[in-house]
This record gives C-alpha cells, sequence and structure tokens, in this order.
C-alpha cells in the first residue's frame, strides 16, 4: 500500500495501517532527528515522539501524498522543542557527558578509528547539509527521494550534498594536518 | 568541460545519479585529469568512511521498533516500554519530555512519578527485530474484509477496494464477509486464502486458528501450516461430558496444500488435500493420504473417508487467483487441471461415439486426462480416452503424443504410437508389439521422434 492509502486506512481507525507507517518511517525519522540533536539517545527518543504525534494528528495531514515531507515538519519541531526546553544545566550534563559518559551517534554506530574526527567535522556542516548526509547514508535515500522529501529541487539535493562533501573533505584534511 | 566543471559531477557520479551522458564526460575527462583524480580517490575515500560510520546499527532500528510497537500498543491494551533516555532520572528535562509524551500521547499510561517503580510499566518483550510485529501480509482482497488487532476488541473494515500489503501482527484475527475473499500470506512464505464468511487467527507464521468458515493454505517447501481450532473450541471439549478424546489438530507439511472447513458440525474437517496431511491425534502423528478427507466432530470423534476433490473443494479460489498477474503458473495449472477434470467427467459419462463424434475440438480435455497420469482404479477410463486420442488427437498433439510414449501404460504408449503414425505417416520400424513390451527399441524410437519434432519446429521458424 502507498503511503497516502496507508494515511487513509489510519484515519478510519486501521491500527495495522498506523503500525505499517511507522514502521516504514521510523528510520527516517531517526535519520531527521540524528541530523539535527546528533546524539543517539535523544535521537531516538524525539523521532519515536514525532512519529506518534504524527500518527495520533493524521487528521491535520491536509495532502495524503506527502506524508514524508509532513513527518520531517515534525521532526523538525519536535527537535527544536527538545532544544529550547534544554536548560543550562543539561547543557552542562551534556558536556560532562561528552567527555564520556554518553556516547554520540557515531560512537555507537562504529568502532572506526576517525569516527571522533568525522563526528567533529559533521558538527560544522549547516543544518540543511548535514540533514541529506544522514538522510543519504543512514537512509539510503535517492536524489529523488531526498528532493521529495526536503520539497527541494534534484539540483538543490546534489548542491547540498556536493557542498557537504567538499566541507567534510577540506575539514577533515586539515584536522589531518593538525594531529599529531 | 574543464576541472572545476567536472569537480561538480563527482559527488554525484559517486551516488550513480548522473545521466548517462554526463558520466561518459566524467570518465573521459578522468582519463586525462590527474587533479580530479585525486580528488574522486579522496571523495571516495570520505564516501567508504560515511557509508560505513552512519550506517544504521540493526539493534538500533529494532530498539526504536520495538518501542515504538510498546508505544502504539499502548493505546489498545500494551503498556509502552519507557524511553532509554527517560529511565534516566539524572536528565529532568528529558524526562519531561518523556512525560509530555507519556501523558499526552499515550492516554492509557498514567506516570506516577517514578519511571522505575511503576508497576503498570511493563517493558515489550520479544525478538528484537525491525518489524517485530509483523508475522504475514495481506495480497489480495475481493470483496469485505475485516480485520481484529491482538487483544482488541474491534473489528476493522478495510475500505471498499483496498488493495493489499497490508501487514499483521502475531495474534490478529481476519474475517471475510459474505462475499468477501482474501489472500494473506507468512513472513515464512505460507499462503492462506479464506472463502467468504470465515474467519483465522494468526497466531503466529506458522500456527492459524480456523474459527470458521473455509481456508485453503499452502506450505512452501521450507515451512509448514498448523492448523487448529481455536482455545475456545478446545477448551469447550475438554470440559465437555461426552468429549471422547482432546480435539485433534493437522499438519499441512512442506510443499503441500489443503482446504479445510470448520461450522456447527465440526470444529475442523479437511475437505481436500494436495500431498500427505499430518494429523495430531492424542500425541501421535500420522499421515493422511492424498484423496482422502478426515472429520472431527464436537465430541473430539475422528472419521477419515477416501473422498475430497481439491479443485471442487477450493473453487471459490478462481476470483482471487484471477487478481494476479497474467501468465501466473498457479492460475495456467488450475485451468490444465480443470480441463483434466472435464475430460474425466466426459469420458465418465459420455458414450464412445459421442466422443468420437466431438472429433479434434473435443480432444483437448482428454489428452489433458491422460497426462495427469494414472489414477489408482482409474486405468480402464484413461485407455477409453487414449483410443480415442488414437483417433481424432490433430497434429497441434504430435508434441505431447511424443511424451506420452513413455507412459507407464503399454496400451497408452501402443496408442500414442499410432496416433502419430496417423498424423505422420511415421513409425521408426517400431511395431506395436514392441511398443507394448517396452525396452531399448522404444528408447531408440523416442529419442528419432524428438529429433524429428525438433526439425520440424526449425523448418517453421525458418
Amino acid at each position: 500500500m502507498t503511503d497516502a492509502e496507508l494515511v487513509q486506512a489510519a484515519r478510519q481507525g486501521c491500527p495495522a495501517s498506523r503500525e505499517q507507517l511507522a514502521r516504514r518511517w521510523s528510520r527516517c525519522a531517526l535519520a531527521f532527528c540524528l541530523s539535527r540533536v546528533r546524539r543517539a539517545d535523544p535521537a531516538e527518543d524525539l523521532a519515536q515522539e514525532s512519529l506518534i504525534r504524527a500518527l495520533q494528528h493524521l487528521d491535520a495531514l491536509e495532502d495524503v501524498h506527502k506524508f514524508g515531507p509532513w513527518l520531517r515538519g515534525i521532526c523538525i519541531r519536535v527537535c527544536q522543542d527538545w532544544q529550547r526546553r534544554r536548560s543550562r544545566e543539561d547543557r552542562a550534563l551534556e558536556q560532562v557527558s561528552e567527555n564520556g559518559r554518553e556516547k554520540s551517534p557515531l560512537q555507537t554506530l562504529t568502532d572506526f578509528e576517525d569516527r571522533e574526527r568525522l563526528r567533529q567535522a559533521l558538527e560544522t556542516l549547516p543544518e540543511e547539509q548535514r540533514e541529506v548526509i544522514w538522510l543519504h547514508y543512514f537512509e539510503r535515500r535517492s536524489y529523488d527521494e531526498m528532493a521529495q522529501l526536503l520539497d527541494v529541487a534534484r539540483s538543490t539535493v546534489n548542491s547540498r550534498l556536493a557542498a557537504a562533501r567538499r566541507s567534510l573533505l577540506q575539514t577533515l584534511s586539515v584536522s589531518v594536518e593538525n594531529s599529531p | 568541460m574543464n576541472c572545476p566543471e567536472i569537480q561538480d559531477l563527482l559527488s554525484p557520479w559517486l551516488d550513480g545519479e548522473l545521466s548517462p551522458d554526463e558520466r561518459e564526460q566524467v570518465v573521459e575527462h578522468l582519463s586525462g585529469c590527474q587533479h580530479c583524480t585525486q580528488t574522486l580517490s579522496r571523495l571516495q575515500g570520505l564516501d567508504a568512511s560515511l557509508r560505513s560510520q552512519l550506517a544504521p546499527q540493526p539493534e538500533q532500528l529494532a530498539r526504536l521498533a520495538e518501542r515504538l510497537a510498546g508505544a502504539l500498543g499502548a493505546t489498545s491494551t500494551r503498556a509502552v516500554t519507557p524511553s532509554r533516555t527517560a529511565r534516566f532520572k539524572g536528565w529532568p528535562a528529558v524526562a519531561a519530555a518523556a512525560l509530555v509524551l507519556g501523558v499526552v500521547l499515550v492516554p492509557a499510561f498514567q506516570w506516577d512519578g517514578d519511571w522505575g517503580a511503576n508497576p503498570g510499566f511493563k517493558a515489550i518483550t520479544g525478538n528484537p527485530q525491525f518489524e517485530p510485529l509483523s508475522i504475514a501480509q495481506l495480497v489480495h482482497v475481493v470483496g469485505s474484509v475485516s480485520i481484529r488487532e491482538p487483544a482488541a476488541a474491534d473489528w476493522w473494515t478495510l475500505p471498499a477496494g483496498s488493495p493489499g500489503a497490508l501487514e499483521f501482527a502475531a495474534g490478529t484475527h481476519v474475517r471475510t464477509a459474505a462475499g468477501g475473499l482474501c489472500e494473506v500470506v507468512t513472513t515464512c512464505g505460507n499462503r492462506l486464502r479464506l472463502n467468504e464468511s470465515t474467519e483465522v487467527a494468526l497466531v503466529s507464521t506458522t500456527d492459524v486458528e480456523l474459527v470458521t468458515g473455509v481456508v485453503w493454505c499452502r506450505a512452501p517447501s521450507d515451512c509448514r501450516v498448523d492448523m487448529r481450532p481455536p482455545p475456545a473450541a478446545a477448551d469447550a471439549l475438554a470440559n465437555s461430558p461426552e468429549a471422547k478424546s482432546p480435539l485433534p489438530q493437522f499438519i499441512c507439511p512442506a510443499d503441500t496444500s489443503c482446504v479445510t472447513t470448520s461450522n456447527e458440525g465440526s470444529p475442523w474437517e479437511i475437505l481436500a488435500a494436495d500431498g500427505m496431511l499430518e494429523i495430531v491425534e492424542a500425541g501421535a502423528t500420522r499421515p493422511l493420504n492424498e484423496g482422502e478427507v478426515y472429520r472431527v466432530d464436537h465430541s473430539g470423534l475422528s472419521s477419515q473417508s477416501p473422498v475430497g476433490n481439491s479443485l471442487t473443494a477450493a473453487s471459490w479460489m478462481l476470483p482471487l487467483l484471477a487478481l494476479k498477474p497474467p501468465g501466473n503458473a498457479e492460475l495456467e495449472d488450475w485451468v490444465a487441471r480443470l480441463v483434466a477434470q472435464l475430460g474425466e467427467t466426459k469420458i465418465s459419462y459420455l458414450s464412445e461415439n459421442q466422443l468420437r463424434q466431438l472429433g479434434p475440438a473435443g480432444a483437448e480435455p482428454l489428452v489433458r486426462y491422460v497426462e495427469r497420469g494414472p489414477a489408482p482404479e482409474d486405468h480402464d477410463r484413461r485407455r477409453r480416452a487414449m483410443m480415442i486420442l488414437r483417433d481424432v488427437a490433430p497434429a497441434s498433439m504430435t508434441g505431447r503424443m511424443i511424451v506420452l510414449l513413455k507412459d507407464a501404460d503399454p496400451a497408452v504408449r501402443v496408442a500414442a504410437a499410432q496416433a502419430l503414425r496417423r498424423l505422420h505417416q511415421e513409425d521408426f520400424g517400431v511395431t506395436a508389439s514392441q511398443w507394448e513390451a517396452g525396452g531399448p527399441e522404444i528408447e531408440a524410437a523416442i529419442q528419432k521422434w524428438r529429433e524429428w519434432e525438433s526439425q520440424r519446429a526449425r523448418s517453421a521458424v525458418e
């Protein structure tokens, strides 16, 4: 079934359709949140919250063919709310955790030796470039799919991804030069 | 193109997102430009790093899927799985966010101020796969079909004209209304088709409870279907003073299909089977031969008899088969079997003269019937059909007559050879008595007939 058909069925009360939408979009929601909060634990919570919020308010979706872009909007708002809610103490806690208590998304993903440099390089990217990187590498989305999800032209996806790669190469080469 | 223009194309080139023309230009430029080749090499290194480091981990996805399943299930009967972050008590802001999630989004759950101590807070257990809920998929629907989620009280009817591909969790009930049909495939490949006014519970990928109605099922080569009555029927029997024995169950093993019914007279009854089913009675398993049927009554008494025709018992499935794409082997096989059955009916109920008067036009059902192979105690009818084919089979059946030259029945071999001689004035020097006796001569003649057929096919093409 297409997203639109699932949305229509879920609106009529079909729990299986609702669950299928959740399964189909959970990975993408996680990619949206990972690109914004940069930390695996809250990203999972926020992806869950975004999906549940979307599924509870399906009636608010104007165009049933645009569940993905609509979900992205919810993910962005949920992540922004979460960032606003964080108090100074939380930030301090996070700073402590970043020094070893908690894991970053990359740290939980692999033990690649360059992960820390790559993580830092990713954090220097503008949010829109980081988003296409996560969608492309985490969610394996094609340019056309990303264009549809982000509601931009395919050429914009191309330029964002190319710019992100150029920046990463530059940052990483500087980082390599500066490393002991 | 110059270097800056080519470098703009390297990123999409890595992703396979260039047009064939652009790809060609990039390749041509790279073959003569060391600077761009180095840039590409660095991009490829970065791509490999990102690919390995940003790839989702199965356990990460499984955890999210499990939590979503818990959160969605909580709206019916299950409690939500707590967010991992929310269990971290030293993080008030996140706990507050999770509180919002728990109160606003999962109204069935009440927070008592202590995430860890809440007695109503049950973790969802089970195998943490990416799609822990899905055990089966609805693939075809005709008419009205309803589903009931595990542990839910209400039925939900699929919208009219709803396509398939809806996934089901373990414990889902599926029900067809009058005039409704549907087909469900479990994750291990078991295929279930429900006739109208039928209800089943999908307990797991292999376990099915037949509540009422008629179900056809088929197990693929690496799975099986365990069919049983719902627990209520088994419990009723166990508590009944007339109970003679525990209610038997049956297994539809790999590469086997069957048609089963459950009705007022019987908790379950096998109407027909293709392949050997296994009956589980009083803890022991015994086979049910193909062509036999089996019935259990409400006191647990079983009976077995040698009837059952899967074509007749499952003829209601045809609208579902018609939904499949053209050229599907199952529908073709079904038609072939139906035509063969027509041939069997003709040979059983029409006189030989009547059949001969039909001429070549009447040959197709007869040859289908003969091709189906001999059934027990059916040799005479099959031979009579073959005698008629000897005289009426058209030239278009040459290839099929050649195949029948190898038949196990000597009379069929002789009749096939005679049909070929009538059609093509050729016998390759093999006599009727040699065809009847079998042996090396007929092997050589069959080979000659095959070569002759191939040659004729080539000539037709040229």
